[in-house]
Order: C-alpha cells, then sequence, then structure tokens
C-alpha cells in the first residue's frame, strides 16, 4: 500500500512542476463545467418515463418518440436501430449482426438475443485452401456471413414489441430516402474508407456521391436502402430472408464467387439465450455467452476483485498495469478458446468466468513488470479429464488481437420505459464499411464477420460451414440485488471487453455517475501496445512504461459508450452518453 | 394462425379494428377517452387519470393485430373457430375494454 501513496504524490508532484515551469502547449479544451464530477463534460440525463442513448441524435430522437407514443423500451431500440442503420453507415446496417439483452420487468427476468448470422453452408476449410487463402480475408466475399440484424429486430418485436416494424421503420425510411446531414465522426471515418468504397463499383455508386465521401453537414441519401427497407416493412423479416432481397443478395454474391446460397438465408434465425454472469463486488455483471467475448469482461472482472482496485486510485498506473495485465491473460483465453456457441463446450466457458480460475491466473500478475506473454490456462473439459491447454495450442499475442486490423465498427444503443422494461443493444459491420461490398441496388453493405473466423484445424472457431463466428460484439448489463441497475456497453471492436471493465470499475469502485463512468479517460492494449487518452497523467503513463507497456497517447481506440442507470428508489432513469461520438441520451 | 392469406388478413383485420371502435364507444363516452380509427390504426387516447396511448395496428407480416397498451403488448392472432383475432380466448374488443378499465380504476 504505501508503495502505491508514492506513487501518487509522485503524479501530483509531476502534474505541479509541469503546470510550473513550462507553457500549457496542449490542445484547447472545453470550458470548466461548475460541477463536482471531474471526469464528463455534460450532466447526467435525468428521466422518470423513459430513457434512450445512442450516438445519433436522430436515433434518440426517434426512440424517443415512440417511448412518448405509449411504446416500451424495445419498440423504441428497433426503431432507433434503424435509423443508425441509415444515419451511420460506416458502422452498422442491415447487412451486418445484432445481438441484445432485455429486461423484462413483467417477468423480472433478463435474457439475450443472439441474432449473429452464419457462414454459408459451402464455407468448409477446402473452399479456403483452394484459393490458396492462407487466413479468412478481412474484406471482400469471403469475409461475409449470413446478415442477423433483420431477424434480430423482428425477434426483438415478436417476444417484446408493442408495434409493428412497419411502423417502427418509417423514421429510417425517411432518413434513407429524403436524406439526412451526416455527423462529425461518421463523416470522418467515412472519409477514412474512400479508397474502400471506390473498389467496388456498387459501393462507390451508393457512397460515394459525387466521388467522394460526405462532410460533415452535408446531406446524403440512400434510396436504394430506402426501398428495401420499405420491403422489409411490407413483407416483414421474410422480405429479408425468403423473399427478393435474399435473392439479390445471393446472386450478387454468386456473382463475386461468393459462397452463400438461397438455404443459408431461408434457414437463418435468432437465438434467445441465456446471459452469463459474474458477481463483482456485490453487483452482478451480465454479458452475452459464445460466440461473443462476452465472458472476456467476466475474466478480466474477476481478475481485478482480488485487488483493492480502489486504493489504487483512478488511472493510476498500479490500477491500469493490472487492468492491461488481466487483459492480456483474458484475451490469450479468448484466442484459445472462443468460437461458435456449440464449439466451445460448457465445462470450459464455467471455468473459464469461475473464481476459482480467476484466482489462479491472477497470480501471474507482477504488479511491477509486464509478463513477457501470456499464455492460455489449463482448462479441465478441453480433452481428457485432466486440466490442459487446447491441442491448437496458444497463439501469438500479436494473433490474439483483432485491434491492428481496424476492426470494430459497430453502433452500441440503449433505452429504458417507465414500466421499467430495459434494453442493451449492439448491432454492427464489423469493418469500416463492413466487406466493403453493397449487394447490387439494394442500398445493402454487406458485413465482414467472418473475417473473425480462423483456419486452425480443430480450433473452436474453424471456420466450417453453417458456424457462428467469434463475435466482438457484446451488450452488458448491471443487477443489484436482483433488480436491474446499469444497461450499458462500449462498442469498439476488441475495446469492448477493456472498455466494459473500465466501465464498471469506474462505476462500482470509484462510484462515479454514469456519464462520468462512460466519458473517463480510457486506455486500450491491442497490437500496437497501449493506447492511453491523454487526460491519462504523465506520471501514470512513466509507471506504465516502468512496468514494460509501449505505451502511446492516442485518440480514437477507445470506443463509444452509451448507458442508462435505474434507481429501483426513486424509479428515476439516469442517462449517459459518450462524447466520443456523436449522439446523445434523452428522456423524460 | 398463417392460414390466412395477406388479402384476407387486410380485410379482417380492418373489420376488427371498426367493429371493435364501435364496441368501445359507449364505455369511451361515460369514461371520456377518445377512439380514433386512422390510415387503419386505432388509437384509444386518454387523457385521465394521466396521458396515455393504446395502439392497435395490424401486422400484415405476421398476419397479426398489435396492441400497445401501458408498455406491454398484446399479439392476437386470427382463431378460425371464433372467426375473431384473439389472445388466449380474448377477443380484441373484450381485451381492449378490460385493458382499459384497468387503466381508467388506476390498477
Amino acid at each position: 500500500m504505501k508503495r502505491f501513496a508514492i506513487g501518487a504524490l509522485a503524479a501530483l508532484l509531476v502534474i505541479s512542476a509541469s503546470h510550473a515551469q513550462t507553457p500549457d502547449t496542449r490542445p484547447p479544451r472545453p470550458g470548466d463545467r461548475p460541477a463536482a464530477n471531474p471526469h464528463s463534460t455534460r450532466s447526467v440525463v435525468y428521466g422518470r418515463n423513459g430513457m434512450i442513448a445512442t450516438s445519433q441524435p436522430l436515433a434518440s430522437a426517434a426512440g424517443l418518440k415512440v417511448l412518448q407514443d405509449g411504446g416500451n423500451a424495445i419498440d423504441a431500440a428497433v426503431a432507433a436501430a434503424a435509423v443508425l442503420a441509415v444515419v451511420e453507415p460506416t458502422m452498422t446496417g442491415i447487412g451486418g449482426d445484432l445481438f441484445a439483452i432485455i429486461y423484462d420487468a413483467k417477468t423480472k427476468t433478463l435474457r439475450g438475443l443472439n441474432a449473429s448470422g452464419r457462414s454459408g453452408y459451402a464455407a468448409t476449410p477446402d473452399q479456403f485452401a483452394k484459393r490458396s487463402l492462407t487466413r479468412v480475408p478481412n474484406t471482400g466475399v469471403y469475409s461475409v456471413t449470413v446478415p442477423g440484424v433483420v431477424e434480430g429486430w423482428s425477434s426483438l418485436l415478436s417476444t417484446y414489441g408493442t408495434k409493428p416494424l412497419a411502423q417502427l421503420l418509417a423514421p429510417a425510411i425517411g432518413h434513407a430516402k429524403n436524406g439526412f446531414a451526416v455527423s462529425e465522426i461518421i463523416s470522418r471515418q467515412w472519409q477514412g474508407s474512400e479508397r474502400k468504397l471506390a473498389a467496388d463499383p456498387a459501393a462507390a455508386k451508393t457512397f460515394l456521391p459525387g466521388g467522394h465521401a460526405p462532410k460533415p453537414g452535408e446531406v446524403f441519401a440512400n434510396p436504394n436502402l430506402a426501398a428495401t427497407l420499405q420491403a422489409i416493412a411490407t413483407g416483414g423479416r421474410d422480405a429479408f430472408y425468403k423473399g427478393p432481397i435474399a435473392r439479390a443478395i445471393i446472386a450478387d454474391m454468386k456473382q463475386r464467387d461468393g459462397l452463400l446460397d438461397e438455404r443459408d438465408f431461408t434457414e437463418h434465425k435468432a437465438d434467445w439465450v441465456q446471459p452469463i454472469s459474474t458477481a463483482y463486488r456485490g453487483y452482478d455483471v451480465f454479458e452475452m455467452p459464445p460466440n461473443t467475448q462476452g465472458f472476456v469482461t467476466l475474466e478480466m472482472l474477476n481478475i481485478l476483485e482480488g485487488f483493492d482496485v480502489k486504493s489504487l486510485g483512478h488511472n493510476s498506473p498500479e490500477y491500469l498495469h493490472l487492468l492491461v495485465e488481466a487483459k492480456r491473460i483474458a484475451f490469450a483465453d479468448r484466442a484459445a478458446y472462443l468460437g461458435d456457441p456449440d464449439s466451445v463446450p460448457a465445462p470450459v466457458l464455467k471455468a473459464l468466468i469461475s473464481k476459482d480460475y480467476a484466482e489462479s491466473r491472477r497470480k501471474e500478475i507482477d504488479p511491477k513488470h509486464a509478463a513477457q506473454e501470456y499464455k492460455p490456462g489449463a482448462i479441465r473439459g478441453v480433452g481428457s479429464s485432466a486440466p490442459e491447454i487446447p491441442a491448437w495450442g496458444p497463439r501469438s499475442e500479436k494473433e490474439q488481437n483483432f485491434t491492428g486490423l481496424d476492426l470494430g465498427d459497430t453502433i452500441y444503443m440503449t433505452a429504458a420505459d417507465g414500466q421499467g422494461n430495459m434494453i442493451s443493444l449492439i448491432q454492427s459491420l464489423f469493418a469500416d464499411f463492413g466487406s466493403g461490398l453493397v449487394a447490387g441496388d439494394t442500398g445493402i453493405v454487406l458485413h465482414n464477420r467472418g473475417a473473425s473466423f480462423n483456419l486452425t484445424a480443430g480450433h473452436p472457431d474453424q471456420i466450417a460451414p453453417h458456424k457462428r463466428p467469434l463475435h466482438t460484439l457484446v451488450p452488458a448489463f448491471i443487477m443489484k440485488d436482483g433488480k436491474p441497475w446499469v444497461s450499458y456497453g462500449v462498442m469498439g471492436g476488441d475495446h469492448q471487453a477493456q472498455g466494459h471493465t473500465q466501465v464498471v470499475v469506474n462505476l462500482i469502485d470509484f462510484g462515479m455517475n454514469i456519464q462520468e463512468a462512460g466519458e473517463a479517460a480510457r486506455v486500450n492494449h491491442g497490437n500496437s501496445g497501449l493506447q492511453v487518452e491523454s487526460a491519462v497523467s504523465e506520471a501514470a503513463r512513466a509507471g506504465l512504461t516502468d512496468r514494460g507497456h509501449k505505451v502511446t497517447v492516442s485518440i480514437g481506440a477507445y470506443g463509444g459508450f452509451q448507458g442508462i442507470m435505474f434507481d429501483p428508489r426513486t424509479g428515476v432513469l439516469m442517462g449517459g452518453s459518450d462524447p466520443r461520438k456523436d449522439g446523445l441520451a434523452i428522456g423524460w | 394462425m398463417s392460414a390466412l392469406t395477406e388479402q384476407e388478413f387486410r380485410v379482417k383485420s380492418d373489420e376488427a379494428l371498426e367493429s371493435a371502435r364501435r364496441a368501445l364507444l359507449p364505455l369511451a363516452d361515460t369514461e371520456g377517452f377518445e377512439v380514433e380509427l386512422q390510415n387503419g390504426v386505432l388509437n384509444l387516447v386518454f387523457e385521465e387519470p394521466s396521458d396515455m396511448k393504446f395502439v392497435v395496428s395490424p401486422n400484415a407480416p405476421v398476419r397479426q393485430i398489435w396492441v400497445s397498451a401501458m408498455a406491454r403488448s398484446y399479439k392476437l392472432s386470427w382463431a378460425p373457430d371464433s372467426r375473431a383475432f384473439a389472445l388466449d380466448g380474448e377477443t380484441l374488443p373484450v381485451l381492449l375494454e378490460r385493458l382499459a378499465r384497468t387503466f381508467l380504476e388506476g390498477s
């Protein structure tokens, strides 16, 4: 403990020294808030009748209207998610996947929806060998799996919704048809994708009007997508999976030598699942089971629970070091054990999120030194009766991360209604504009989620027919004493599990409010080392460098948070939204 | 329930909404709420005991009539035996009257 106290003192000295002696060369900052919460630039949004937090004001507005018209949280979420599928085409669309966690106030239960698509029946390892592919490509036709978003919306509504899809799609159709003003962050990302879009004539025609990406405030329309969404409004999910839209996508795929066929679409369905959880300091943190990386957050929290994180201090080098080492351990496990739900044996999953397992792995962490590398843990249930490391063996740390590949283009959003229903929802194309392919004249960008399959024989995530790939996507939820507390998520590929962990620790250990918890400076570990935001102190960076981390200050690697907190005592809903995004929380 | 064609569903759901509207009018008159049928959607609009709207919409792709009331959903399918849209034996007018009374009584 004494060591940490000295560290904190040193941090103070460095900060005060830099203020006293050197001119402030930091970039300009926003004005100072007359509030006592130093980690946020805006206030928590309060409401009693409903709340929605998304990365786009247009989506939050659509959801709010549904709530005010008597719809429930699930209706509002679908309306907003559909708007996001239009106004954030870089991040999400109906050519992508969806996951959600729903708290149903009537039955007082939490349920998860896995609406991720599968590989084609034709996607055997042979097909990749035949094409001399040594890995599943990051973009292009071989990275495309069946899109799950539309089935996701339909499943949410048929189980919990009160309003037909046709009504809820209306705002999204309007924006696609009449055009919307492109937001700042999306425009920036869009501009970075110009080359990718230009490579596919249909993508260029749809998304590079006048040959360039729209600038902030420029009006963009996608009439083809409006027509496709209208067909879904009229014909329901079957229009997408069994009707003209499926036929258009399949025809396009075939023309490009793709591996998806009619049967892949007609057989597609979403699955209701039980979220997985761990208890963290008296709270129950819920994530989704495989094929998502949800267990990674739970494993990281279990490892961190053995340390007195609170006394180490927020974003202290001691805490951040433990966080990063826990991430590296959990990612070694992710790379070894995660894949399609059917490829992850129940005992393995149970072990990975158990307190005993975390305790054994915690001992591998040296508080003063970053490890050279971590291997996956030996687990009972992998092979014979004894705990063992899987036969396909550990992969190098570089192979454990997606971050270097810039895969993490996603929206996260959450909604709550006055009756106590809450939904935590995530939807994604994986990379910027997914596979980079637009299917014919549907206006749909096809995602590249198949890129997270591997070609390692026997691995749970090895490419195979009709299989779900390892998924970075994961919505989250926290319960306290059996009651809903926080519905939240952090989009951003590999950052998701790391961001979730940091948000949970911010809320529980550091007592931050819902806005601060999502806004406070974050760190991200990946193939380029440890990225930190500028608000992580110089002393903390030095302390991390001393421990052997390759620290860089950078922007844009920390995903995007949205969250809603519920106070069961007063019934008050509190919304928070990440300024790293364009959006907002709004309620009434 | 999927026995209805889309065309049959549209005809039957229009009839069901119209007959539900007529059935609710006496209660609406005595209790002071509005019943409006517009663009194929039936709305029950309350100002007392608080602002509230029940929305009844045909959902053609799934051949159901959906009722949105107090953040809950009620999905009525065509019951060939009773020749009506129903959920757990309750037909549309019966369900709507029950929900309206529940709301008006504030329970």
